[in-house]
């Protein structure tokens, strides 16, 4: 557990709070007809609705509630009949009508929380103070000539705000209380929670307080984080920089600060008194959002087993340690492959030993590839019989590791490439003895070094021996027959 | 409820990105007084109890429907600049919500 | 084309004779760009697309003459409040700030009406962004009233009520906040409708106060008021506010025969009038048969006005947010201008003193700390009203009233306070922040001449029954002889 001490060796204690922004996964924009499509030419994904025209209104996307209904079951948070749209009000390029139409005083859904797990404080839940629905602004860019260039593609993407209680002690818990959150998005296929895209970002508002004390300290608000990294480096800069002010007896003035990614600093971007008034009032062109039970309830039945349940299942029922359950069960599609395996073996060894090929082999093939999860090319089936070919001692684990590349090109039955390639193991005593033997007479010095006590030498005779087998001599038929003949000449 | 002082006037103006001398901004605020006392009737509304300010209409929605034309010429016609298919404008600095 | 007595002058007479062949569609739109000419001292044109109309007009006389016949409003010649886009047609909002902007889309209602077959002879003149009560605040000049042109038209949409009143087009479009229709309709002697909140979309009508704007028709007559209604109104899945809802066929309703009516007549709509404003109110209704009046109350009335104009100017504010300068309309920039410059100056260069006026007040009372006392007491006010109406349709078919408390008052009369200007709408506002439908008949003339109206106000969706004593009031008011 880290501990945050100040110069005069006083402890602290971060406090820390998200506000996360996910684009919920439709077809078209939260109010208008729109593509939701990824990086269209500038402002070719835009009508006279998104684009701000004078006398146009929003019509509010069916599938953009529905998908917020389900976000909200997911994380147990109770849904609100009758939420109400309210106008807030800024000017900013990007954003067309002068306000935002986004959810005030009335939101979709209040409560709920989000378990999360770290090395440093286990599992502990975040609990949620709301999620409302609101549209994403345009884009802004720099022309290189003392001008900003705006596109309005992103204007009126569906967005849904998830605003957690400052429940955070650490950036630790931050990251991962936003991976557990990106992991409920992508298990309910309500967002498809991707940063580089900007359909998942976050705003991190953050104080600091002496360990063991009550109150808040004056906190600070990091602005439009993109990246998991960025949020624990933000804010490990940005407790650093509090504790430092507040240790040395200084004050600290509430405000708005960007985290810069190059210069790894925030940069203060507007104190308390240029906080913005936003004037909300409730949006005259959107009724209230009077939600039908039986609608909520059938949304409520689409929500699937979370990543969270799912590893302690998988802990509880196939005996996997929690980080391998954690790492198995952060994509759906991962879990889904796992498990698929996992139910055409049974024994807690097996499961373990399809645990470390995902883990491993699988998941660096992925990523040397730029694949992502549902991209395995390997059916669960043919890793199952890759794993009784070793468990039977048809092959061994490093000729298992070229079965694998195999498989990864071809989908074929393992045990064919193993016949067809020759690479069946060698277990036959005699069949060993003799290579053992001709390797011995060959080297001569070798033997008798190791005879005098350079027993490291035993590596050489191993690898020799493995080479002259093509890999395929079993291991530990190798290794005892090295012995009866190496040593017990002696 | 008592008619803002010339520097709330002046506040009020920043919000709405509008502009005035010192004399317009004189003159708003009279005329703030008396459009103030005029709406300071409200004060005298007795409270008001069971009245339903719902509609009971459902929300209606659209389907999940792409159906727009892809007319960037269109939305960019009116532009009083721009670069490309992009409204040019004076620099923006920082980032906004 | 005959001589000016054969013209026809309403829509029945006009759909008549383009059926009978006694005209057509392009003598009708040469005739009323002719009278817009002849009247271009009104000012009550923006704009005018001759050829457009004359280009629509021919299509209407090929349909017509092939007998594809699309209804009433076919081969009409029409005009349209400039709030309400028109498809590559100047929208101003007699606003300096949209002085070259053309919309990319047509308002559902101009749609309808393109539909129906009517025939859009131009844009006509307005206050700025529908923010006044005389047509005063227009940024390219006021609207004369062309039964005395020394004295305003009403406002908002004076220009429309103007090209009626003057005989250039029988129907036009304006928009109704708190009764930009009924008032100048009243003050120009012709028919005005503000229908139900959420009869006619309003998509495609520039926002001033979104949740009481609707667009209505003024006609020389009841039933041709009832046509256009007909034809723009009903459920657009662009606008949320506005459902499907059964519809009458509101003309025929016009036209049918009538039993006894109960009339309610608020006290607090009398209390104050003038003898000679009372009598116009009263003659023509204690002297039709089967009219019970009825006393109503609607408590809740003095606080009408200030609900409305904190309500109005707060969505206002916001409404105008979007003329900022960057995608369209009026930018003023300097070299060295940053964004916020551009933002402030733009807004200032491009807004008429009234339009500024109200975007402050709007501002104001949703700022920090003053929301609740203005907007959330606004609210209420609103709420009582509207139960206080709810109360009264309990005892009454329809309600009964001046639509304003004079008749047409002299230019610059009341520019020099906007108060008193307020107060020009203390008839109408109360059914506005209802949402009810109401209509403006002319009544008869005060001393000097200038039409009285009276509003007719019906329970929500209840069009036809205030299209029906509407017309009832209309041809006692015609036998009577008592029009100027
Ligand atoms: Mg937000
Ligand atoms: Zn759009």
């Amino acid at each position: 557990m880290t501990i945050w001490t100040g110069a005069s060796g006083t402890e602290y204690e971060p406090v820390i709070g998200l506000e996360v922004h996910a684009q919920l996964r439709t077809a078209s924009k939260l109010f208008c007809a729109c593509p939701t499509v990824f990086g269209a030419e500038p402002n070719h994904h835009c009508c006279p609705v998104c684009t701000g025209m004078p006398g146009t209104l929003p019509v509010i996307n069916r599938r953009a509630v529905e998908l917020a209904i389900r976000l909200c079951t997911a994380v147990g948070g109770t849904v609100h009949s009758g939420s109400v749209f309210s106008r807030k009000n800024y000017f900013y390029p990007d954003l067309p009508n002068g306000y935002q139409i986004s959810q005030f005083d009335k939101p979709l859904c209040t409560g709920g929380g989000v378990w999360i797990d770290t090395e440093e404080t286990g599992r502990k839940f975040i609990r949620l103070t709301r999620i409302h629905m609101e549209n994403d602004a345009g884009k802004s860019s720099h022309s290189g000539d003392g001008h900003s260039l705006v596109d309005l593609n992103r204007s009126g993407m569906p967005l849904c705000e998830i605003v957690s209680e400052a429940d955070m002690r650490s950036p630790q818990e931050a990251m991962a209380y936003m991976k557990a959150l990106r992991s409920i998005l992508r298990y309910t296929e309500v967002s498809d929670g991707n940063m580089e895209e900007g359909s998942f970002r976050c705003d991190a508002n953050i104080s600091v307080r002496v360990m063991g004390t009550e109150p808040f300290g004056t906190k600070s608000e990091l602005k439009n984080i993109n990246s998991f990294r960025f949020v624990g480096q933000a804010l490990e800069y940005e407790i650093r920089r509090h504790i430092d002010v507040v240790d040395s007896g200084g004050s600290l003035e509430q405000d708005t600060r960007l985290w810069d990614s190059k210069k790894h600093v925030t940069m203060f971007m507007r104190g308390k008194e240029d906080a913005h008034d936003y004037r909300y009032f409730p949006e005259p062109d959107l009724l209230p959002l009077d939600l039908d039970p039986s609608w909520v309830a059938e949304i409520a039945e689409t929500v699937p087993e979370l990543a969270d349940e799912r590893s302690q299942r998988f802990q509880a029922d196939l005996g996997l340690p929690s980080y391998d359950a954690g790492v198995l069960t952060a994509e759906r599609e991962l879990a889904d492959y796992f498990e698929e395996a996992a139910g055409m073996v049974s024994t807690p060894d097996e499961w373990k030993a399809l645990s470390n090929w995902i883990m491993g082999d699988v998941l660096r093939r992925l990523k040397e590839e730029n694949l992502d999860t549902t991209a395995i090319p390997i059916r669960p089936q043919r890793l199952v019989q890759l794993l009784a070919l070793i468990t039977d001692g048809v092959i061994s684990g490093k000729i298992a590791k070229k079965v694998f590349d195999e498989l990864w090109e071809h989908d074929v039955d393992p045990a064919t490439i193993v016949e067809d390639r020759g690479w069946k193991q060698v277990s036959d005593t005699a069949a060993i003895d003799t290579i053992i033997q001709s390797i011995l007479a060959d080297n001569p010095n070798e033997v008798e070094e190791y005879r005098a006590g350079k027993t490291k030498l035993r590596g050489f005779f191993v690898g020799q021996v493995m080479r002259a087998m093509r890999g395929q001599g079993n291991p530990q038929v190798v290794n005892q027959r090295l012995s009866a003949l190496l040593d017990n000449t002696n | 409820m008592t008619a803002p002082d010339p520097s709330a006037v002046a506040h009020v103006a920043g919000l709405a990105r509008l502009k005035f001398s010192d004399e317009e901004l004189r003159l708003f605020q009279q005329e703030f007084a008396a459009i103030l006392e005029m709406v300071e009737v409200l004060e005298e509304l007795p409270a008001v109890e069971g009245v339903d300010t719902d509609s009971s209409a459902p929300t209606p929605m659209r389907p999940d429907a792409v159906t727009n034309a892809n007319l960037p010429d269109a939305m960019l016609a009116n532009a009083p600049d721009r670069e490309g298919y992009h409204f040019r404008v004076p620099a923006v600095l920082g980032g906004e919500d | 084309m005959g001589n000016e007595m054969d013209t026809p002058q309403t829509l029945d007479e006009m759909a008549a004779a383009l059926r009978s062949g006694q005209c057509s569609a392009a003598q009708l739109i040469d005739q009323a760009l002719g009278r817009a000419q002849e009247h271009r001292h009104l000012n009550a044109f923006l704009s005018l697309d001759p050829e457009g109309a004359q280009q629509a007009a021919a299509k209407a006389d090929e349909e017509l003459a092939s007998g594809h016949d699309r209804g009433p409003l076919h081969g009409v010649p029409v005009a349209i409040k400039d709030n309400i886009c028109t498809q590559g047609m100047p929208t101003t909002c007699a606003s300096q700030f949209l002085d070259n902007f053309a919309p990319p889309y047509d308002a559902t209602a101009v749609q309808r009406l393109r539909d129906a077959g009517a025939v859009i002879i131009g844009k006509t003149n307005l206050d700025e962004f529908a923010m006044g009560s005389s047509n005063e605040n227009s940024s390219y000049g006021p609207v004369l009233n062309p039964l005395d042109t020394s004295r305003v038209p009403g406002g908002s949409s004076g220009g429309s009520a103007a090209a009626v009143a003057a005989g250039i087009v029988p129907l036009s479009l304006g928009s109704d906040t708190g009764g930009s229709v009924r008032q100048p309709a009243a003050l120009c002697g012709v028919v005005g409708v503000k229908p139900t909140y959420g009869r006619v979309s309003r998509n495609g009508l520039v926002a001033f106060g979104s949740s009481l704007d609707q667009i209505g028709p003024f006609a020389t007559t009841v039933k041709g008021a009832a046509g256009v209604l007909q034809a723009i109104a009903g459920g657009d899945p662009m606008d949320a506010t506005c459902p499907d809802q059964p519809m009458d066929n509101w003309a025929a309703e016009c036209e049918k025969p009538v039993g006894p009516i109960r009339v309610g007549l608020p006290v607090e709509y009398t209390a104050d009038l003038t003898d000679e404003a009372r009598a116009a109110l009263l003659g023509p209704l204690e002297a039709m048969d089967d009219v019970e009046l009825v006393e109503v109350a609607l408590p809740h009335t003095r606080f009408a006005i200030a609900a409305y104009y904190v309500l109005a100017s707060a969505e206002a504010s916001a409404n105008l947010a979007r003329f900022d300068g960057i995608r369209y309309g009026v930018r003023v920039a300097e070299p060295e201008s940053d964004l916020q410059d551009v933002y402030v100056a733009s807004r200032t260069a491009g807004f008429g003193p009234e339009v500024k006026r109200r975007i402050m007040l709007g501002t104001f009372a949703l700022s920090a700390g003053y929301y609740e006392a203005y907007y959330g007491k606004a609210q209420q006010a609103r709420a009582a009203i509207g139960s206080d109406f709810d109360k009264a349709f309990e005892q009454v078919d329809v309600i009964a009233s001046l639509t304003s408390p004079t008749t047409a008052f002299e230019l610059d009369a009341r520019t020099q306070d906007p108060l008193e200007m307020y107060l020009s709408d203390i008839f109408t506002v109360p059914s506005s922040l209802a949402g009810l439908p109401a209509i403006s008949v002319p009544a008869g003339a005060d001393g000097k001449g200038l039409p009285w109206g009276i509003q007719v106000i019906a329970p929500h969706w209840e069009e036809g029954s205030m299209f029906q004593f509407a017309t009832r009031i209309e041809s006692h008011v015609a036998s009577a002889g008592s029009l100027p």
